[in-house]
């Protein structure tokens, strides 16, 4: 764009600066404020005298002898086992993204290259499915898992959540593989490639930028799974977001909320991680389906 | 492609959507129609710390044993669908017909869970789309003309929100609006009120909620704009100027006629997304004063005081055919754009 | 004066999370009776011992054996104050003053009974308009009972 459109009446860009700066410190600062108060105790954090002693640090001197404390962490990671809810998540997630993607890019390909009606029927299927809340068909698995006694595996939320991810998936990958060039996969057939060497052998090495798009995705979406991970796993075999969950308490059985803010806190760096490393990629996944279409 | 190729390369990712998404929508349905056994009762001595006593208890032989022969439960017909915990049709034409006014009516039907749960989640899902489109529209307005080396930071934090883990990100606006917590005591500060507490309040956690709806969901649409600015040609922009143009007039009839159908996109994927609101009910605790349809769903199934599978199945089926309704204008919209692409 | 849960009261009086005023003034005792009865008008959740069906034999008689071994009064002793015990052998603190009036008053045990959950269910989803003032005790139990019936009904436990 050329110059003439940058310049700008001093007054508006007045109102665009504080105005971006609001949105930043309304997007970052409650992560920055729940990190620094994990290191608190909780008279610091959720102080009935006064709010600044979060900042000042007043009870957690005097109950820990220093202004910061990883009592929090000690408890969450170390005396309630999170570790272990962290390792279930770690298995979840891969599962689901490597066999997501696994599905995805054979079923997309197909879509892309079809070219007859019911492929597109297909792709409108998938999308009235993609539309279904997850608790509706969580509602409709409980039932029968419980009465073949699968419920409470990992395997069981995996490939269910690998299934709430096809629809997505396949829409994503069939966007990208229309991008690549007919002709690519086509010119290996005519040298006497069968369909799926061809998709093996040109379509697999050029695919990448797309794969790691969507697995990002669906790495979020398996990471971010609260419905499905809470009502199909049981105690033993938790992931975090349910175990978060089950720090804060019921009226039963009494929780520790620091022990929640330390957990909080450990599952949002990956999160923090990815966004840092995959910005462009997320950007680009987001706007792919829009702006296109 | 041959059909038979193109068969067995969507096969896997055929049969995983069959098995996972489809038959549990037909089974969730049968669910709906059965109710459990009616359980057989015997009298027995009962012994606790406190001393026995004869009293009724559940004969568990007799009761398995009828639901080992029949596991779906006993028929129910529409029964579940019209009980007072779900559609309340009998309830409603009783309140039709004993209220004086319309809004004593609506007060008597927002009694009953299932309309209320309704409200609340119709009101957010037409509440938060409107206000998500607007504020995403005004950050991507706003970052678009920041200096190039600001943009990249400003859209790494405008990614959290949504990135985050929604029950993750709701607990922790929960906790800074805490009374005990920096918002909630700042709030009180302001308003100079030591008993004010947002958790209290019915319309207070309303609003909190659709807060953190916008809070969330705002980055989706300052992303997709953001992109779509790139796109708005500048010789249209340039030429709009040297006609004399002022900056409101050239946002109002020329960039926001280009970007109405990223409007469009995102006003349809937010109406059926917030339509499911749940997490940010469990992460605020805010189930006195707020329900929505995912969240009764939920409580059924795992509220902790036994599972209600008919009654969940009931629900799921009314929230499908909800979902169905805002699905309609997004499959004609990809009907449209398709018929003449692809195919 | 406020009611609270028995075993919610170490919460009040640890130095945690609570203030030299409030510990301090602090007193838990018994709840009260009502009317001229003697009973203290509180029931009293006491947890159980359950052992699944599904386990073998052994396990299950192995399983006996360590829970009663739990609840000896030895175990008592050795383990006063981490919960309130209801068991020979404890000697209750000031956290537990209150529980262990109750239950030397004769209160109730708390019924427990199938449909009780289902009962907690609709007292819970329907009471809170009556707390919020929102709504009168009549309209809030009869919400309760009509809540009950259709959960209940669902449930097997209503014809």
């Amino acid at each position: 764009m050329s110059e003439l459109i940058h310049r700008r009446p001093k007054s508006l860009n007045i109102v665009i600066w504080v105005f971006v700066l609001c949105w930043v410190v309304a997007a970052g600062f409650p992560f920055l404020w729940t990190m620094w108060g994990s290191f608190k105790v909780q008279g610091d954090f959720f102080s009935k005298a006064d709010w600044t002693y979060a900042i000042s640090g007043v009870r957690t001197q005097i109950e820990t002898g220093g202004a910061f404390t990883g009592d929090g962490y000690f408890g969450a990671w170390v005396t309630k086992s999170f570790w272990t809810a962290a390792l279930n998540t770690m298995i979840v997630v891969i599962s689901v993204v490597v066999i997501s993607l696994t599905l995805g890019t054979l079923g997309g390909y197909a879509l892309a290259r079809s070219g007859k009606k019911y492929a597109f029927y297909l792709l409108m299927l998938a999308l009235v499915f993609r539309a279904m809340p997850h608790i509706t068909l969580v509602s409709g698995y409980l039932l029968p898992f419980f009465e073949w006694n699968i419920w409470g595996h990992l395997p069981t939320a995996i490939i269910v959540m690998v299934a709430i991810n096809q629809p997505f998936t396949l829409w994503m990958l069939h966007s990208f593989f229309l991008n690549i060039p007919k002709d690519l996969d086509e010119s290996a057939m005519v040298d006497g490639c069968t369909r799926f060497q061809a998709f093996r052998r040109v379509i697999v090495p050029v695919m990448w930028p797309g794969v790691i798009t969507t697995g990002l995705f669906s790495f979020l979406l398996a990471y971010n799974d609260f419905t499905v991970t809470a009502t199909l796993l049981g105690q033993s075999s938790q992931t975090m977001v349910p175990k978060i969950a089950s720090f804060l308490g019921t009226t039963q059985t009494e929780g520790n909320v620091m022990f929640a803010v330390a957990a909080v806190v450990s599952a949002t760096a990956p999160l923090f991680i990815l966004v840092m490393f995959f910005q462009r990629q997320i950007v680009s996944g987001l706007t792919a389906g829009a702006v296109k279409g | 492609m041959k059909n038979r190729t193109f068969f067995w390369f969507i096969l896997p990712s055929l049969v995983t959507m069959m098995l996972f998404i489809a038959l549990p929508i037909g089974s969730v349905f049968i669910q709906s129609l059965h109710i459990e056994h009616t359980t057989v009762l015997k009298e027995v001595k009962n012994c606790g710390p406190f001393g026995c006593k004869l009293e009724m208890q559940v004969d568990v032989d007799a009761t398995s044993q009828l639901k080992k022969d029949r596991p779906l439960g006993k028929f129910n017909g529409f029964g579940t669908y019209k009980n007072r915990n779900h559609l309340a049709v009998s309830e409603l034409s009783t309140a039709w017909t004993n209220s004086p006014t319309f809004g004593v009516f609506l007060s008597e039907a927002y009694n009953l869970p299932f309309y209320r749960a309704l409200a609340f989640t119709l009101t957010y899902t037409f509440l938060v789309t409107p206000l998500v489109v607007m504020l995403g529209f005004c950050i991507a307005l706003a970052v678009n003309s920041l200096p190039k080396r600001i943009k990249g930071p400003t859209i790494f934090v405008s990614l959290l929100p949504m990135i985050v883990t929604p029950l993750i990100g709701s607990l922790i606006l929960f906790w800074m609006i805490d009374s005990e917590g920096i918002l909630g005591a700042s709030l009180q500060w302001i308003f100079e009120d030591p008993s004010l507490s947002l958790k209290a309040s019915p319309t207070l956690t309303w609003a909190m909620l659709i807060v953190y709806g916008v809070w969330h969901s705002a980055p989706f649409a300052f992303i997709i704009f953001y992109a779509g600015l790139q796109t708005v040609p500048a010789e249209t922009i340039e030429a709009a100027m040297i006609d004399g143009a002022s900056r409101w007039e050239r946002t109002r009839y020329v960039i926001l006629p280009h970007l109405v159908p990223l409007i469009v996109f995102i006003a349809l994927i937010q109406l059926m997304d917030n339509f499911r609101v749940f997490e940010p009910i469990v992460g605020f605790s805010a189930q006195a004063s707020a329900t929505s349809l995912s969240w009764i769903i939920f409580n059924d199934l795992a509220g902790g005081e036994g599972s209600f599978f008919g009654s969940a199945g009931a629900t799921s089926v009314l929230t499908i055919l909800g979902v169905a309704v805002l699905l309609i204008p997004v499959l004609f919209r990809t009907w449209r754009d398709f018929k003449g692409k692809v195919v | 004066m406020a009611t609270l849960w028995g075993s919610r009261g170490g919460a009040v009086l640890d130095g945690e999370g609570s203030t030299e005023a409030v510990t301090s003034t602090t007193v838990l005792t018994g709840a009260p009776t009502w009317g001229n009865n003697a009973r203290p008008a509180s029931t009293l959740w006491w947890d159980g011992i359950a052992i699944s069906a599904n386990i073998s034999d052994e396990d299950a008689e192995a399983t006996f054996i360590a829970m009663m071994h739990g609840i000896s009064s030895d175990v008592i002793k050795a383990n006063n104050d981490a919960t309130v015990w209801l068991g020979d052998g404890y000697t209750p603190s000031a956290a537990s003053a209150g529980v262990t009036a109750t239950a030397a008053g004769g209160a109730a045990p708390y019924p427990m009974l199938p449909f009780m959950g289902t009962l907690h269910g609709a007292l819970g989803a329907e009471i809170s308009d009556f707390l919020q003032g929102s709504e009168s005790a009549e309209q809030a139990l009869m919400d309760v009972e009509a809540a009950y019936t259709a959960a209940a009904t669902e449930k097997g436990f209503l014809k």
